[in-house]
């Protein structure tokens, strides 16, 4: 008969929790409770009698499919989500001028003068919509940050550019978003009183 | 087995029951739970920590990290705090009046708790 392989409970616990942390919708702390579970149930499993690789199986198919455990989790999560995509919303137009106004001055030099467009109301619905995008599931999660900047700071320049926007007018620009970052992140601070996660059976 | 519908239901007044014995880590609250059931209540495991986590938000309970003695592990321990028992009371009562109006409609004596 052939040999198997011997099974590695950690590497096993490493691999089922690497799924997990591709949605955005859990935190390492959220991460390091639920595999705390696997193991504490692999362990008293494995106690009755079954073998580590039987019991570590079962272990995790009693806290249920990883997209189903995820969708619970941003019910919870939902303002953590918000506070982190409000955060890199601000930072980028903070950010922005170093990158803003290298790019007017080389259009300037090519005697590139796009015309003003109105299209002041949709510079924080594209950064918003980046950001939104970016937390998906598309980007490996080292590569969500670094992408996520470059990606809102894109769309600023090329509106900027297109609005010819001075550096003051910028900064008068940049007080809404920063406003409403602001007022959305005391407004997720405020302790209130919200529906809670719906406890689903399966 | 319950309903989906009484699972969600009667989570939060069964977690903090549990913890008015003691502090205690989910995967312990989940087995207490099941133990006490008989076997009939049987949650999706990783549910319950969505439902804990809000909980600790709406500050029923809170929560710390401890290294477990018997095995080293870290683990996430809850304890109630004062809401919570708070809740917990008004949680009775609603129960205890659908379960009394239940039982005398069934014509049922209704168990003493």
């Amino acid at each position: 008969m052939e040999n198997k392989t011997p099974f590695d409970l950690n590497a096993a616990v490493q691999r089922w929790r690497a799924e997990l942390a591709k949605s955005p919708n859990f935190r390492a702390d959220d991460l390091d409770e639920l595999e705390s579970h696997v193991r504490d149930s692999e362990a008293s499993l494995r106690a009755l009698g079954l073998t580590s690789e039987e019991a570590f199986l079962i272990a995790v198919r009693r806290t249920g499919a990883g997209d189903v455990i995820a969708a619970e989790f941003a019910t919870v999560n939902r303002s953590y989500v918000w506070q982190s995509r409000l955060l890199w919303m601000s930072a980028a137009w903070i950010l922005s001028p170093l990158f803003l106004l290298p790019v007017r001055m080389l259009l300037v030099d090519a005697r590139i003068n796009p015309d003003p467009v109105a299209l002041t109301p949709f510079l924080p619905s594209l950064t918003f919509a980046a950001v939104v995008w970016l937390q998906g599931n598309l980007v490996r999660k080292a590569f969500r940050a670094p992408l996520k900047l470059a990606s809102i700071l894109t769309f600023v320049i090329l509106i900027s550019v297109s609005l010819k926007m001075s550096l003051d007018d910028y900064w008068l620009a940049a007080t809404v978003p920063l406003v409403v970052s602001a007022a959305g992140l005391g407004f997720f601070a405020l302790p209130r009183r919200r529906r809670g996660p719906e406890f689903r059976h399966s | 087995m319950l309903s989906k519908e009484l699972v969600a239901a009667s989570t939060v007044p069964l977690v903090l029951s549990v913890l008015t014995r003691g502090e205690n880590y989910g995967y312990q609250l989940i087995q207490n739970v099941r133990e006490l059931s008989g076997g009939e209540i049987e949650w999706t495991e990783g549910m319950l920590y969505p439902v804990l986590h809000w909980m600790e938000r709406e500050n029923l309970i809170e929560s710390e990290w401890r290294t477990a003695e018997d095995n080293g592990r870290r683990r996430k321990y809850y304890r109630i705090r004062k809401e919570g028992r708070k809740a917990l009371q008004s949680e009775q009562q609603q129960w205890n009046v659908v379960h009394t109006t239940l039982m005398k409609l069934w014509k049922i004596k209704p168990h003493s708790i």
